[in-house]
Formats: structure tokens, sequence, C-alpha cells
């Protein structure tokens, strides 16, 4: 199974934060939202023993 | 706690995709045991058949499969190279030996940013069917462009 999505986030080094975070508000939900879908997906595998 | 390893596809010390990468591990390791598979631990030669049995280079390449191995989550922060894949993602995909189980029964994230002159598309499009053939792994993208 493949989920695609997409979004434009600015190239220009100065809407970036050197932790990697971004000027705007906005992209830094969308990003962290992306990551809590991954999250969900990641929580359905079952834990692999070590 | 489930594992999920982030892998920068690129080597350059002041990667963009290399911040992040950094960026998605402060996310997640509240809730993850997560690590970033630094350049220096994946000192793969380019894959050559001659070299799948030669000990020297299973010594280096194992390793880096068994992390992969271990994870339940895979994210690649990748550029792309004029078009295509970085040699340093694509040593991984070929299988280095050949290492489907390892990435087997895995959700597997590829995240990049990059140029939009260079559409990210279609080599991370490119690297995402590579390993859907490999490992029947759950896929999801965000181009950053």
């Amino acid at each position: 199974m493949i989920l695609a999505e997409q979004i434009a986030l600015p190239y220009a080094a100065e809407a970036w934060e050197a932790d990697g975070s971004l000027t705007d508000p906005y992209l830094n939900d969308f990003i962290a939202l992306a990551l809590r879908r991954f999250g969900v997906l990641v929580e359905s595998i079952p834990e692999i023993s070590q | 706690m489930r594992r999920i390893l982030i892998f920068p596809g690129s080597q350059r010390r002041h990667s963009l995709n290399r911040l992040l990468a950094l960026r998605f591990e402060s996310l997640l390791k509240q809730d993850f045991y997560t690590e970033i598979l630094e350049a220096d631990a994946v000192d793969l030669p380019l894959f050559n058949q001659d070299m799948e049995n030669d000990p020297g280079v299973l010594d280096k390449v194992i390793p880096v499969y068994e992390r992969f191995h271990n994870a339940n989550g895979l994210i690649v922060a990748t550029p792309e190279y004029n078009g295509s894949i970085s040699p340093y993602l694509k040593t991984p995909l070929i299988g280095f030996p050949d290492c489907r189980e390892c990435f087997q029964d895995k959700a597997i994230s590829i995240r990049s940013r990059t140029n939009r002159y260079y559409s990210p598309v279609p080599p991370q499009i490119g690297a995402a069917a590579s390993w859907d053939y490999k490992a029947h792994a759950t896929c999801s993208h965000t181009w950053v462009a």
C-alpha cells in the first residue's frame, strides 16, 4: 500500500531553523501531522523482538 | 516501544535533508525509540556481485541491514540528484546482499526536501516502488519541494 501526500515546502535556507523546523507554523503543523499519521502506521505493526 | 530508523539519503555534512531528518527525530522520540543512521555508519561499497560473498564487505553490510531489520518503521529523508536517486540511498535499495526480509512488513515513509526545479517525484516514486516490490511494505510519502 502506498499513501501519497505532497506539499511544497520552501527551499530557501532562511525559511528553516537550525533544528530543522520551519519559520511558518502552518508548515510545521503539516510535518507534525504527517508524522503522526506515520506513527499510527508504525503502531499497527507488531513489535520486533531484538 | 516500537523502533523507527531515520535514514538521511545524503552524506553531505550540511545536508538539508539531514536537517529534516533531525526534525523528524525530535518530533517522534516521545513516542518511539528513534535513531538516525549516520553516514559514517554506512560505509558500503558500490554494489558489485563479485563482492556479494566477500567477508570484508559482509562485515560492513550486515550490521547496517540488522538496523533496518530491527526497526518497525523507516523514514527516508532524501534529496534527488539531477533527477535520480542518490548513490548513498541506492545501495541499500539494491540489496547488498539481497535483503528483502530487512524491509518486510515495515512502515516506510519517504520524505524529501529538494529544489522544485528538479522534481522530486520521479526518483522517489522509483525508490518507493523498489521498496514496495522488495518488502510488500507500507509506504507513505511526503514530497517536500
